[in-house]
């Protein structure tokens, strides 16, 4: 695949990812900035791999997206538990 | 161009308008609960597609089968933080006012009753069965509210006793 393709894909995604960030910051109440944060998690690992193809060295970039998406997951398991989740 | 990279193009180009769609999903929906099925699902297809094409584009190789296992981690996590993000609104005290919206009108509240003034701290009078624990004193008072003739001299447990006997008969 042409490194054109992988160029308009990376600016696609970031064109995405910012639009999120600033819907993240304007929102007031705490569930629905961790929604958008949520949202991100995926966007970033399919970021991390469209750079690893662009460049040409997919090998390297694949297995740093499978230890992001794991760890992304997990960050935001904690952040809803500490707000809220406990039975009343 | 071959048929590998032409097929890869189109599945990566749908992925992404699909992922734009959620996006405006979640920007767009009027409440929470619907903003959160949007990512949930429409992410999780995005995700897929642009996966897949990536695999189409490598061939048969071990790094496809990566990519599938990233997409299996990707269908496993994505509904349960949903779930869980559920589960944080729902337990929090009346999320958005669903509680008062699911019965219909909201209930009005009840006016606060006005506190009661503060009474005096009743004294406690003393109503204890009369024991070896009470002092002299106070059994002979006992005793000379029920009508005992005591003798003198008496200790406590002769007082004791007749309080005893009186309130028996």
């Amino acid at each position: 695949m042409t490194t054109h393709f992988w160029y308009c894909l990376l600016a696609g995604l970031m064109f995405i990812l910012i639009i999120m960030l600033i819907m993240m910051f304007r929102k007031k109440d705490l569930l629905g900035k961790l929604n958008y944060v949520f949202a991100m998690n995926t966007v970033i690992v399919l970021l991390i791999l469209t750079v690893g193809f662009k460049d040409g060295r997919e090998d390297m970039y694949i297995d740093i997206a499978l230890s992001y998406s794991i760890l992304g997951f997990v960050t935001s398991v904690i952040l809803a538990k500490y707000i809220g989740g406990r039975k009343r | 161009m071959t048929v590998q990279m032409i097929i890869a193009a189109i599945l990566i180009i749908a992925g992404f308008l699909f992922m734009a769609a959620s996006l405006a999903g979640i920007i767009r929906f009027p409440d929470f609960f619907t903003r959160l099925h949007a990512q949930g699902v429409g992410d999780t297809l995005g995700a897929f597609l642009i996966l897949a094409g990536m695999a189409v584009s490598i061939g048969a190789e071990l790094l496809s089968v990566k990519l599938v296992l990233i997409f299996i981690i990707i269908v496993l996590t994505n509904p349960i933080g949903t779930n869980l993000m559920i589960i944080a609104a729902i337990n929090s005290e009346d999320y958005q006012g669903y509680a008062s919206k699911m019965d219909g009108e909201p209930e009005p509240e009840p006016a606060p009753e006005p506190e009661p003034e503060p009474e005096p701290p009743k004294k406690k009078t003393r109503k204890r069965k009369p024991s070896m624990k009470m002092k002299k004193a106070e059994l002979i008072e006992a005793a000379e509210e029920m009508g005992i003739e005591i003798p003198e001299g008496a200790t406590k447990k002769i007082i004791l006793d007749l309080i005893y006997e009186k309130s028996e008969k």
